[in-house]
């Protein structure tokens, strides 16, 4: 007995020390890129690594950390102070090992650059106003202002800043960090918020304005390792070494330029950093397809087969049972109210990130429409029926089955199609915990602003919502009975 | 064959049957008329075990009516209502096998009793074959006779089953029933509110007013000695139909 214990024991050992290295990162193109290059670091030094990129902002890439979904994640020292670990200042990394050690967490020597929020206006207004410091808005409220959702949010954010210089801005816009140099471009905002790393910044060439009250504090880039992860692989901790301080500002700058700029994929703009002379593989559009595509279609068939499973036996149940019924109709119409994306990052810690918990929250909304579906098509018979199937003798079993159910299938269908579309389109945001499928793409090319991927995973998504919009039509002939679908 | 002892039944406190008491002979045809509401539907539904009456015993072939399990109701009667409640997502053929596979009686010998009663209604068996959405309104009545006869059961329960026909159909279908009534012998309870219908089934007829009888007995006796004023009343109603000269 103890022997069939620690052979197992030293088996899941090997398993554990064989198991490829689970490397997240946020949905911007820096946060793709540091994670790409401690992969193809990794790779190099022959460690099996996933790749779970574009995951979320900075709580859900934490988040997964700490539930042991991923090992390692590149994070920056004033996000991690002042947002992740609700620090009142910018502590030292001396200041902030001790506070991570607790929780198991390692930070490793910063990478070289700093990647600071900044603010930006264009050349030009920077010549007409002479505006050159942030102080300086101050007495320029009339600018507009367009910042990300992260930025108006966090602790060290837009209140504080505001606070801070005492502006008073009378307009300020929120949109994706991605859209905001469009804006700017297409003048309608005037200052925006920009990171020091910004591969636009030179090519659009933006002013940077002067922090000149030292507002920003240092957003050095870093990496956030699980204690465990570096002792199950030493690879990762020479690996992480080996990258500490060579990559400079400008390094970082030319990087996000080579993929945001140059239309490089994350995988070839690193590449080219590891090696000049790598070459540029240019997988074909379908091969970029296929995978999501497979994805995309188990994210939507799989949860709408599941929702099913459990969806009618509980209309059916909130029939029979009316004060259950009524807890079922509530719980499910609970689960709607509830943003897709956050739903998805309350089940992270509970199941962590990728297939599962985005199966499971898919399902959880898809069970609206076929509990009620189910429910409403039972309730809405007409009782003459369930008297002469009580007359002619029928069993309630029989019932359900023969009588009940068929002519119920009309609303049935009707909320298997509403589950079917609502699950096409949600599934896309399963992409946000590293699920994958068409979402994948739409988020890479959001963190990118690149429209072309966007569209490589939007108009797939859109077509099959299409497709399976027909695809349920047809399903009528087969789920709803001919008798009923005749027209009197 | 059916009878009823001091029965009351009300509905939330309305009262809809009060204090009936009524014997229908075997292998007779008993119309019960009157006025919407006067309770003739729930005295038809008590015999068939739909409902529970308050007070007093309804018994069903000497069965107590209320014990009869749903399973041998349609081995004991035959019911129709008003649009014949045909399950349109099956066919008429279904339709009318349903109580048969529900008792396990299928096979040669009740396909060929099924062909028999499409003979005795006048129902071309080629219709057996569609849903109710695509038959008229006979002949979906003709289909829902049939499957209420499927079992042969000794009685025959029919609420207002012309309710929704027009005239030529009504005259049609009437004419199939009383054939089928006289020669299968069974012991029908016909509730309709229509005076010539009445007439033209009943060997007993019994009138009801406000959940009470007003007077049971043979058609007859129903013109030729009323019993109360409301009797007079009601078969006074029934006028004739205008002379061709009126309508100038």
């Amino acid at each position: 007995m103890k022997f069939v214990f620690v052979m197992a024991c030293l088996l899941a050992g090997l398993a554990a020390a064989q198991s490829p290295v689970q490397i997240g990162s946020k949905n911007f193109t820096e946060s793709y890129i540091l994670a790409e290059i401690l992969a193809q670091g990794l790779e190099r030094a022959g460690v099996k690594v996933d790749r779970r990129l574009g995951m979320g902002g900075s709580g859900i890439t934490w988040e997964a950390l700490l539930s042991s979904q991923i090992d390692v994640y590149p994070e920056y020292t004033g996000t991690l102070s002042l947002s992740l670990l609700g620090q009142k200042k910018n502590l030292s990394l001396a200041q902030l090992r001790p506070l991570l050690e607790k929780r198991g967490i390692v930070v490793s020597e910063p990478l070289g650059f700093n990647n600071s929020y900044a603010f930006a206006v264009t050349r030009d207004l920077s010549r007409k106003l002479g505006l050159k410091r942030i102080s300086q808005l101050k007495d320029l409220p009339q600018l507009r202002m367009a910042f990300s959702h992260e930025f108006m949010e966090r602790a060290d954010g837009y209140a504080a800043l505001v606070r801070h210089y005492g502006l008073k801005p009378e307009s300020v816009v929120r949109m994706d960090h991605s859209l905001v140099y469009s804006a700017l471009e297409e003048n309608k905002v005037d200052v925006i918020e920009v990171y020091t790393t910004d591969g636009k910044i030179e090519k659009n060439d933006l002013v940077v304005l002067e922090d000149d009250r030292s507002f920003f504090p240092a957003y050095e880039g870093i990496f956030l390792v699980r204690s465990e992860a570096l002792l199950r692989r030493p690879e990762l901790s020479a690996v992480l070494n080996s990258l500490a301080g060579t990559i400079s500002n400008q390094q970082m700058r030319k990087l996000n330029a080579q993929v945001e700029e140059a239309g490089l994929s994350f995988y070839e703009a690193v590449a080219i950093y590891f090696d000049e002379n790598a070459v540029r593989a240019a997988p074909s559009l379908w091969k970029k397809l296929l995978g999501p595509t497979k994805r995309h279609l188990l994210l939507v068939f799989l949860p709408l087969l599941l929702a099913t499973l459990i969806g009618i036996p509980l209309g059916v149940a909130a029939v029979r049972f009316p004060r259950f019924g009524q807890a079922v109709l509530l719980g499910s119409g609970l689960i709607q109210t509830i943003p897709a994306l956050a739903l998805l990052c309350f089940l992270i810690p509970l199941l962590g990130i990728g297939l599962i918990p985005s199966v499971v929250a898919l399902v959880l909304y898809a069970l609206l429409p076929i509990v009620r579906g189910t429910h409403s098509g039972l309730v809405s018979i007409d009782p003459k029926y369930r008297e002469v199937c009580r007359v002619l003798g029928l069993s309630g079993w029989q019932k359900l089955a023969h009588i009940e159910c068929p002519l119920a299938s009309v609303h049935i269908t009707a909320g298997l199609k509403t589950a079917a579309v609502m699950t096409v389109g949600m599934a896309t945001l399963a992409a946000f915990i590293g699920a994958g499928g068409y979402g994948a793409l739409i988020v890479t090319g959001l963190a990118l602003n690149n429209h072309a991927i966007i569209l490589q995973g939007a108009l797939p998504a859109a077509l099959l919502a299409v497709i399976i919009h027909y695809l349920f039509e047809l399903l009528d002939r087969f789920l709803i009975p001919k008798g009923l679908r005749i027209k009197q | 064959m059916i009878s009823c002892q001091k029965v009351s039944k009300s509905y939330h406190g309305v009262s809809v049957l009060a204090d009936i008491s009524l014997n229908f002979d075997a292998g007779k045809t008993h119309v019960i008329i009157g006025q919407s509401g006067c309770g003739k539907s729930t005295l038809v539904r008590l015999f068939a075990g739909l409902v529970q009456a308050d007070d007093g015993l309804v018994s069903v072939d000497g069965r107590n009516a209320a014990e009869v399990p749903d399973r041998d109701k349609a081995l004991l009667f035959g019911y129709m209502i008003q649009d014949g409640g045909l399950f349109p997502h099956l066919t008429a053929l279904q339709n009318i096998q349903l109580p048969a596979k529900t008792h396990s009686r299928v096979g040669e010998q009740i396909d060929r009793w099924a062909r028999e009663l499409c003979d005795m209604v006048e129902l071309d068996p080629a219709r057996l074959s569609q849903y109710p959405r695509q038959l008229s309104g006979g002949q979906r009545q003709r289909v829902a006779l049939i499957r209420s006869l499927i079992l042969n059961p000794p009685l025959l329960f029919l609420d207002e089953p012309m309710g929704a026909l027009d005239p030529l159909v009504r005259s049609s279908l009437q004419n199939s029933l009383r054939a089928v009534f006289q020669k299968l012998k069974k012991t029908v309870v016909f509730v309709t509110h229509d005076l010539t219908e009445a007439a033209y089934f009943a060997d007993t007829v019994t009138l009801m007013k406000e959940g009470k009888i007003e007077q049971h007995g043979t058609f007859e006796e129903l013109v030729n000695s009323p019993r109360t004023e409301f009797v007079t009343e009601y078969l006074a109603a029934q006028r004739p139909p205008p002379r061709l000269g009126g309508l100038k």
